[in-house]
């Protein structure tokens, strides 16, 4: 890790308890503007900080108190990592660069993850729907996770009840591998021995902004879901209420931040939400054959010949 | 006078202390660089007033506490004391203090704490990163890194759970202070240190050899010769002093020997069957030399300080040179001489690889602990894995232990752990570099042995000492080698005494499932007369289990013998023994000639109604314990009175609480257990 990983992380500690505020995202987005050479504010003086890099004295201090934090929180992030979950920075190489790209300043200044890092290099397939799903649109959800996995894709799911699951073990039934946004911490929901195993055999990766024991609430299940399309290529919006739930909130939010594709199913059983959705600017999929001719995973395989379409991913 | 030696002076309460050579130097990379030191001094050079000193400077400058890990809770107290005296805040949080952490935390707060010391374990408490480490490290402090080359995997006594300090230290930013001390390291170990605590740090060393500590070794092959060899020499070695052994097994015989012999004599070593209070009155009573010798194993650690100590004698040889320089090292700090002897027995090889192989917890064995949390749907009890796995309760510990260091288990309560998210794979190259590492020191001992150059000179130039000249008083210096004389009767007598070994037989309180035995139906306290491969009988009883096929008569007088001098209240009457399929009639065989010689008379009572599977086979109490329950009988009627109950080897003693729970239950007296000898493990 560089400093400069190191004082983003500082900055934003959400690890150890400091007696200072940590930033939030738009503050250290707006400091990076600034000092593009982050790792200047463990290195510099207060005096420096102010005097050349033009911040404000009572922003320095607030800055060079959260750094004082470093012994406690470097002796707490290997400890995490000794446990195997890498807090990364948008600075550090492992961190999957999709998000910023698509969220740009909306992004989390950092990551939790676990599991096996090589499933950023995949293309993303989200796959979202409400947590109450008909019997037609878990079969939707099944029927896309498979189309991606055959492909060469990797499912992206919320791994909440309903859609989410559904989608998860679609992939995993034929042999494919899902990046999962939990709705809580990132050991928390390791405590099952169900998500924990898939971790282990490297066929989930686990991708959190939160500390890794917060527990489930409506506000980080809505925080989350950027994260989920953030991280695909294109998301596909299997069922969502209209104008109320998460799903559509997630959608909405994607839609109007242009994060990635959104895509939303048109074809039996849509419900209304859906339909307003395309109203939105979501791409319609009207039936399951586009799973497979749309193109939005299409495998690598096909186009090794063509570099310049390996490119998209 | 400069504000270092203002602060030294009044730290040590002497207005003429002046520096030793190095101190300020490092003291300045400390205080005014804010930079990492490493400092490579022989034990006894002023550590603790160097970290002292840098942290008195450095909290006037208004920085955090000082945080020093070390391995020595044996010191720790000696150092809070010194700190203390030196007008410090100095706490420490360990098992054995009362300090809570609700306390420290308030004292953290309040900015009352100025030194704080832990042993690298704290570091994976869960309370402690969650509650204190968040107040000591919110600020800039120093860092002291005690015994710093236990980071180092080339390090003799490398500690996987000091791998994370270094870690940790490898990704801080600059202007925290870190300082590592070690008295032990070779430059391959102090490269290794520097690299992983950041590239270019200065490193101060000063000379490693002991001015007066007059050095030789001696072979003696036979337990029983070496054990005649201390107990004619003790008395004439200068003060007091240190008798090291390798296991815990040879520590209680040395000690018991010896004391069995006249001298005055205490005994240190870890294990569940030595209490906390023993230990420090051991360790009072060389201090204040109200005995001639502790016994002790390499639980009497790095960094016991006592100033005086006359003489270190090695009961078997160590298993690495370094080792051997720490433990010798604690001889004549402050006297003008002092004898370090080190002595090899036949047995030492067998122990050294017996360490060596247990060092790392086998892939089979770990392999089955993970699958049951694999299977388990939240965190596991150790009680929980037993009933789960056939493995003993030690192995099963070991390699949870090895399994938090390594981060493949959480420990969230000291006997529940939950799987981490971390992937396992077997560290096979770090297993393989360990052992090849491990072998090497003891060739260098065995070099040791062999030199007919300086040995003091010999041992600093395999620490990169640049100070190479002769000491001028060992045995190959002098020519002097030590006396080994001695008469066959000396001889007889010690190998007379190691024969008499008796071990206790301890009933059982509970049963395998952690339930109560009614008090009337446990065993009575029984006696084995050896352990197995001991040297003594044990090997007569190897012998006869695995060449003879029966028992030899000396094995029949000897636990006629042991039965005799035994002070019961009551006389047992009649004589019973375990059945078994697989040994056929070796045990009954036995039994029967054991019951003519001392004359009451033999019962087969008890018979097997289902084949058991081997009970070295099962490896935990609740497999053990499952796997012979109900499995006997009583045949016909029992005499009523108390009863020897006979086996031949006694181990988990699952089977003779078993036997003897139905003999109660069928209406015989008390059951007083017999075995020829113990497998119980612990050590070796």
């Amino acid at each position: 890790m560089n400093n400069g990983s190191l004082a983003v992380l500082l900055l934003t500690n959400r690890l150890v308890d400091v007696d200072e505020k940590p930033l939030t995202a738009r503050e250290i987005w707006s400091l990076y503007a600034r000092i593009p050479q982050i790792g200047q504010v463990l290195d510099c003086t207060a005096a420096a900080l102010v005097s050349e890099h033009g911040l404000d004295a009572a922003e320095v201090e607030r800055i060079k108190k959260l750094c004082d934090a470093a012994t406690a929180f470097t002796f707490e992030l290997e400890r995490l990592e000794e446990s195997g979950i890498r807090v990364l920075s948008f600075l550090d190489d492992g961190f999957p660069k999709r998000v910023t790209d698509a969220l740009g300043t909306k992004s989390s200044a950092f990551l939790l993850v676990a599991g096996n890092i090589n499933l950023f290099d995949k293309p993303g397939r989200g796959i979202v729907g409400s947590r109450n799903a008909s019997e037609e649109i878990v079969s939707v959800a099944q029927s896309a996770a498979n189309a991606a996995v055959k492909q060469g894709g990797v499912v992206v799911s919320g791994l909440a009840k309903g859609v989410d699951r559904v989608a998860m073990s679609a992939a995993l039934e034929v042999d494919g591998e899902v990046i999962g946004v939990p709705t809580e911490g990132i050991r928390r929901i390791a405590k099952a021995n169900d998500i924990r195993n898939l971790v282990h055999e490297g066929r989930i990766c686990l991708v959190s902004p939160y500390a890794p024991d917060v527990g489930f609430s409506v506000g980080l299940a809505m925080g989350r879901n950027r994260f989920v399309y953030a991280l695909s290529e294109s998301t596909l919006v299997v069922a969502s209420d209209l104008e109320k739930g998460g799903t559509w909130a997630g959608a909405d939010e994607a839609l109007k931040g242009d994060f990635a594709q959104v895509d939303v199913w048109t074809g039996e059983g849509a419900t209304k939400g859906n339909v307003a959705l395309v109203a939105k600017g979501a791409r319609p999929v009207p039936s399951r054959d586009e799973f497979w001719l749309s193109g939005f995973i299409p495998a690598p395989a096909v186009f090794d010949t063509d570099p310049e379409q390996l490119k998209l991913f | 006078m400069d504000e270092a030696l203002e602060a030294l002076r009044a730290l040590t309460n002497n207005p003429d202390a002046v520096f030793r050579e190095g101190q300020r130097e490092a003291i300045d990379v400390i205080v005014k660089d804010k930079a990492r030191v490493i400092v490579v001094q022989r034990t006894g050079w002023g550590k603790s007033a160097l970290y002292f000193v840098a942290t008195e400077l450095l909290r006037r400058q208004g920085m955090g506490p000082s945080l020093i890990v070390s391995p020595l809770l044996a010191l720790m107290n000696n150092q809070i004391d010194a700190a203390r005296r030196m007008g410090l805040r100095a706490y420490t949080i360990n098992s054995a203090n009362d300090l809570k952490v609700a306390e420290l935390v308030s004292l953290l707060n309040s900015d009352e704490v100025d030194v704080l010391l832990i042993s690298p374990e704290r570091l994976a408490n869960p309370e402690f990163m969650n509650m204190v480490m968040p107040l000591v490290g919110r600020r800039p402090g120093l860092i002291v890194i005690d015994e710093v080359h236990c980071i180092s995997d080339w390090g003799h006594d490398f500690r996987p759970d000091y791998r994370r300090i270094g870690q940790v230290i490898g990704r801080l930013p600059v202007g925290i202070p870190v300082l590592g001390t070690t008295a032990t390291a070779n430059d391959k170990v102090i490269a290794d240190v520097s690299s992983q605590l950041g590239e270019g740090l200065p490193v101060f060393r000063g000379p490693l050899r002991r001015e007066g500590l007059a050095l030789s070794v001696l072979d003696l092959p036979d337990r029983a010769t070496r054990l005649v060899w201390i107990d004619k020499n003790l008395e004439k070695l200068p003060g007091t002093g240190i008798v090291y052994c390798l296991t815990q097994r040879d520590v209680d015989l040395v000690a018991a020997y010896l004391e069995h012999r006249g001298h005055r004599v205490a005994r240190y070593r870890s294990g569940g069957d030595i209490n906390q209070e023993e230990k420090d009155e051991s360790l009072e009573k060389l201090l204040k030399n109200d005995v001639k010798a502790v016994v002790a194993s390499t639980a009497l650690g790095m960094g016991y300080d006592k100033p005086d100590v006359g003489f270190v004698i090695h009961y078997q040889s160590t298993d690495s040179l370094v080792g051997y320089y720490q433990q010798v090292g604690r001889a004549g700090r402050a006297l003008e001489s002092s004898i370090g002897i080190m002595m090899r027995g036949e047995e030492d090889k067998d122990i050294h690889n017996y360490f060596m192989r247990g060092s790392f917890p086998k892939p089979e064995i770990v392999d089955q602990i993970l699958v049951a949390f694999e299977n388990a749907n939240g965190p596991l009890s150790t009680i929980a894995i037993e009933k789960l796995v056939n493995l003993r309760s030690g192995s099963i510990e070991r390699a949870l232990k090895q399994l938090h260091v390594e981060g493949i288990v959480d420990r969230l309560k000291p006997k529940t752990f939950a799987r981490t998210l971390k992937k396992w794979v077997y560290p096979t190259d770090r297993v393989e570099q360990t052992m090849a590492s491990k072998r090497r020191g003891a060739e260098e001992v065995g070099e040791y042995f062999a030199t007919t150059e300086c040995r003091m000179r010999f041992i600093v130039n395999h620490l990169n000492d640049v100070d190479l000249t002769e000491c001028g008083i060992c045995d190959n210096c002098t020519g002097n080698m030590v006396n080994a004389e001695f008469s066959s009767a000396e001889v007889a007598n010690a190998q007379n005494y190691l024969r008499h070994g008796y071990l206790k037989i301890e009933p059982r309180k509970k049963n395998w499932d952690n339930t109560f035995i009614v008090a009337t139906q446990q065993l009575m306290e029984g006696k084995s007369l050896s352990k197995w491969k001991d040297g003594g009988f044990g090997d007569l009883v190897v012998r006869g289990k695995q060449i003879d096929h029966q028992f030899a008569d000396e094995l029949v007088d000897a636990v006629a013998a042991m039965i005799s001098d035994w002070s019961i209240s009551e006389r047992p009457t009649w004589i019973t023994c375990v059945p078994s399929t697989k040994s056929g009639d070796l045990v009954p065989h036995f039994a029967r000639r054991l019951a003519t010689k001392i004359g009451i008379p033999f019962h087969a009572a008890v018979t097997k109604v289902r084949s058991t599977a081997a009970q070295k086979g099962m490896e935990n109490s609740a497999h053990q314990g499952a796997n012979v329950s109900g499995a006997f009988k009583i045949v016909g009627d029992l005499p009523s009175g108390p009863v020897f109950l006979v086996d031949d080897l006694v181990d988990s003693r699952w089977t003779l609480t078993e036997v003897g729970h139905i003999l109660r239950q069928h209406g015989s007296g008390n059951v007083y257990p017999v075995a020829l000898a113990s497998t119980q493990s612990g050590d070796s």
